[in-house]
């Protein structure tokens, strides 16, 4: 006899109690049932059933019959889509794990992506920076060294090797990030120039991005560009006198202006420029403002800009965690506060991804593939972070930090990787700890940041939820709605990623 | 168990990557994997960044396509 699959996820729709979405968590099937269809696969649970996310919850009454059975036909599509399965708990566990598993692997032969940090230096003293110590503790000092030329050319020898290890050959297209620090940064040009130089010269179809604070981006201008660094990547946490308590100088000054006149100057030399909006509680208001902004200056109307928020998280002893938001908290406010605020369609919810990927699938009749995550981000498969010493590193939160660095360059161009090291980071997947492995959303997941999930577990192969179920259902609750109703998309669906 | 009649009661909004037989014996697993694998990752060589680090999610999503 069947039973339902333990990787069953319910999407209740508000405002119809007759339907009900199902998503399957590994077969990546949506599905919209009846809601006798619904509870007959609820009551062919094994393990308890997942609470609505809308309405109140009441268990099933004592003595109630059970759903009539869905007709043949319907059972037969309830298995192909994989809500039914002749699998046991542990069997499904198991085959779960093994295809989590398997999809990593694949994950680890794609093509590596690389980040230049030519500095841990930055010219901002934001209060919430997680690298603040580097910058404040004198006993870090040593870290603020400028990346040398001979080293970006020792780390271009190594970039091979590297690609070897993912069976890569003759490569003519790189991914590579700056990131810091501060990596541009005036005083940096003839340190970017030269890599620059190295990055095209090496693999002519190169793309460029980096993430800045865009204070001295000017002194770039004319390496920015489709030709160029590509993409920018910069942070704005609020209106001006708003930003200007939070992103200031070592002196205290602000930096909204230069960073503005900045962004201007990058959209006008064809660079894309993605806005980011750091948000706690104390400037969740002021986001109207900011999109305000955005409309009065011209930005948006440029194909190349787009903003997204992102919550502020405690890292650091400055940040205190009362103050922060959750990216569920943060989505549910900024979707509420847009009835009232319809200029805030500037500026991107933290899930917008999830919601676009969710009505990709809805629009296009199933033509698209659902994309399956086995890991949360490419630090568990193919991220390569150097920093002006030659380490490498997984993940840009910690680098640094020698104690988790991946490994190194050598003085002869060749790369050592600690064994640890790559094992802890490279094969972290949801597969790896036992709450993401029978979680029926680890999939749509991918586990949660590992940092994250070592801040609050202690150890970084365990889950860190983010609230994921709850904005997993409410958006694929929204895209289905938003697509029965004939509402287009918003343009940020042109994102790559869903996050 | 009554039967119902079917009507409405389920309308696929896509297809399943894949569709596990019946009663897939150890075997039969392995091998599927392998077809579900090349199915949804296609052949496992790819060298285009599709996904990059602002996958991660405290340096959030993606810019849009480079125009």
């Amino acid at each position: 006899m069947l039973r339902t699959s333990s990787y069953t996820i319910y999407v209740d729709l508000p405002g119809n109690q007759d339907e009900v979405l199902l998503v399957h968590g590994y077969t990546g099937a949506y599905d919209k049932v009846s809601r006798s269809v619904a509870d007959f696969l609820r009551s062919r649970e094994a393990r308890h059933a997942a609470k609505p996310l809308y309405g109140d919850w009441t268990a099933a009454e004592e003595g109630h019959a059970a759903p009539d059975a869905p007709s043949d036909a319907t059972l037969d599509v309830l298995r192909e889509q994989g809500y039914l399965t002749a699998l046991g708990c542990e069997e499904e566990e198991a085959f779960f794990a093994r295809l989590a598993t398997g999809l990593h692997e694949r994950a680890l032969r794609q093509s590596p992506s690389y980040i230049f940090m030519p500095s841990y230096d930055c010219n901002l003293r934001c209060s919430y920076c997680y690298q603040d110590h580097m910058r404040t503790d004198c006993s870090f000092h040593h870290l603020l060294r400028t990346m040398r030329p001979a080293m970006i050319d020792r780390i271009f020898s190594a970039l091979p090797r590297i690609e070897e290890r993912h069976g890569l050959t003759a490569v003519r297209r790189r991914n590579i990030g700056l990131f810091g620090g501060e990596p541009l940064l005036a005083a940096h040009r003839p340190v970017i120039e030269h890599l620059l130089e190295k990055a095209f010269e090496t693999a002519p179809e190169t793309a460029l991005w980096a993430v800045t604070n865009g204070t001295e981006i000017d002194a770039y201008r004319d390496l920015l560009g489709p030709a160029g660094i590509a993409r920018l990547q910069i942070t704005l946490d609020g209106p001006p006198e708003k930003h200007d308590r939070k992103r200031i100088y070592a002196d205290g000054g602000g930096s909204y202006e230069r960073i503005a006149a900045n962004i201007g100057m990058a959209l006008e030399a064809g660079a894309a420029v993605s806005i980011r909006l750091n948000v706690d509680r104390a400037n969740l208001a002021d986001l109207p403002a900011v999109a305000q902004e955005i409309a009065a200056r011209g930005w948006d109307r440029h194909p190349g800009f787009s903003a997204y928020t992102s919550p502020i998280r405690p890292g650091n002893a400055k940040t205190e965690r009362a103050s922060t938001l959750s990216s569920w908290e943060l989505d549910r406010a900024l979707t509420a506060m847009r009835e009232e605020h319809p200029e805030l369609r500037l500026v991107s919810r933290p899930d917008e991804g999830l919601k676009a990927k969710a009505r990709r699938i809805f629009d296009t009749r199933g033509e698209i593939l659902p994309s399956l995550r086995p890991s949360f981000c490419s630090a568990h498969d193919r991220m390569y972070i150097f920093d002006p010493f030659g380490d490498i590193y997984s993940c840009w939160e910690r680098t640094g930090d020698p104690s988790v660095r991946l490994g190194r360059v050598t003085p002869e161009g060749d790369v050592e990787l600690a064994s640890d090291q790559i094992e802890a980071w490279r094969t972290r997947t949801v597969a790896s700890n036992p709450v993401c492995r029978r979680c029926r959303y680890a999939l749509h997941c991918g586990g949660g940041c590992a940092v994250l999930a070592l801040e609050q577990h202690g150890k970084m192969h365990s889950n860190y939820c983010d609230g994921f179920a709850n904005r997993f259902r409410a958006n694929v609750a929204e895209a289905f709605l938003e697509h029965t109703a004939g509402i287009t998309p918003d343009a940020v669906q042109a994102r790559v990623c869903d996050l | 168990m009554k039967k119902s009649r079917g009507c409405g009661e389920i309308v696929r909004l896509n297809s399943a990557a894949f569709v596990l037989p019946p009663s897939p014996g150890p075997d039969g697993v392995d091998q599927m994997l392998e077809m579900i694998l090349s199915r949804v990752l296609g052949n496992g060589n790819e060298t285009a960044a599709a996904c990059t680090e602002f996958t991660c999610n405290l340096y959030a999503p993606a810019p849009p396509p480079v125009i």
